[in-house]
């Protein structure tokens, strides 16, 4: 069964063809958001609203949409919702937040030396706009349409700042 | 090779030097424990939604009753108590507060939940806003955080600052 028929059974109810979706895409969830720079307790937080959702919204699933489509759409309300509270509570969570306990607890695997250890902090670099872009067209290999659908702009726009986003990257990592 | 195809190549590069997390091997079978404990909710409730309209006017009529008896905030006991506790947050001193907000903390279930779904709303907002008069320990920021990550997970809509103080004007309503 693929994605699109897992997603189809969980829509009529069927919980085991949903975690087995979950078990897939919980990793490439989880990267995706900590690359937002946010904590590794709170990305595990946003991968378990982010299927909860996808749960509670199963039904407006459409077998014409491939489900990647659907995971980083809700993926991306998520993140938004997430940084909308964030700010709210900036003051707050500053008092809360433990990062050597947090880095401490993140299993990251082995950056080597050189090229590897900037790729992140390049891609941080990048404007919003452009980082979302390589995020799914890149990180999460989706293709231009279903990136277009996911952040509402056109495939044109999403092909423009993909390349400008590489050429900057390459720049960047020389 | 053109331009194209020559950033293709280089964001296939990209792709796999970036570093990639683990997700804890726990991760998958909580979310999924997750859905599971939410079923289970809904059903209950659709279960008997016939009979919630009649057990709210019950729960009314009760709290009614028992609310006139209700023991001080310093003192808590049973609902009407716990949620003065909370409220007490908005309004007392700092001399006041210290007792509520440890109280507020004790009585935080080990899943960061408290009694019902608008108490632990309340509570976390009364941590909040303890922790905003200078009022937070180690231990009222670690049940806030718990408290939250609870609301979230299970979709509990956060109070915010205005609800929250509504609410707390009605609970020194109930007092009087």
């Amino acid at each position: 069964m693929d994605d699109r028929d897992l997603m189809l059974c969980a829509a009529a109810g069927d919980d085991g063809a949903f975690g087995i979706l979950v078990e897939k895409y919980a990793k490439s969830l989880l990267n995706f958001f900590l690359r937002k720079n946010v904590s590794y307790h709170d990305g595990q937080d946003l991968v378990e609203r982010t299927f909860l959702r996808l749960w509670k919204y199963r039904a407006r699933y459409t077998p014409q949409a491939k489900f990647t489509t659907f995971l980083f759409l809700v993926a991306s309300q998520v993140g938004v919702d997430f940084f909308r509270e964030t700010d709210r509570r900036a003051r707050l969570a500053r008092g809360i937040s433990n990062e050597a306990e947090i880095a401490e607890a993140s299993p990251v695997r082995t950056i080597e030396p050189g090229m590897a250890g900037d790729v992140r902090a390049a891609v941080a670099q990048l404007p919003p706009a452009m980082r979302d872009v390589v995020e799914l067209a890149v990180f999460q290999e989706l293709q231009y349409a279903e990136v277009a659908e996911i952040l509402g702009i056109p495939v044109g726009t999403v092909k423009s700042r993909m390349f400008n986003a590489l050429r900057k990257l390459k720049e960047l990592l020389k | 090779m053109t331009e194209e195809e020559d950033l293709l190549a280089f964001a296939s590069v990209l792709r796999t030097r970036m570093p990639q997390a683990e997700a804890p091997a726990n991760l998958a079978p909580r979310i999924i424990a997750a859905v599971a404990r939410h079923e289970r909710r809904r059903r209950l409730v659709r279960a008997f939604a016939w009979s919630l309209p009649l057990a709210a006017v019950l729960t009314l009529a009760v709290g009614v009753l028992w609310l006139d008896d209700a023991p001080s905030a310093a003192s808590p006991a049973g609902v009407a108590g716990e949620y003065r506790n909370a409220f007490a947050v908005s309004s007392k001193s700092a001399d006041e507060l210290a007792g509520n907000i440890e109280y507020i903390v004790k009585s935080q279930r080990e899943d960061g939940s408290w009694m019902h779904p608008r108490l632990s709303a309340c509570n976390v907002a009364a941590l909040e806003l303890a922790h905003r008069k200078g009022l937070a320990s180690a231990e009222s920021l670690r049940a806030y955080k718990r408290g939250l990550r609870w609301m979230r997970i299970n979709g509990i809509r956060e109070l915010t600052p205005a609800q929250f103080q509504a609410d707390a004007l009605q609970s020194r309503n109930w007092g009087a």
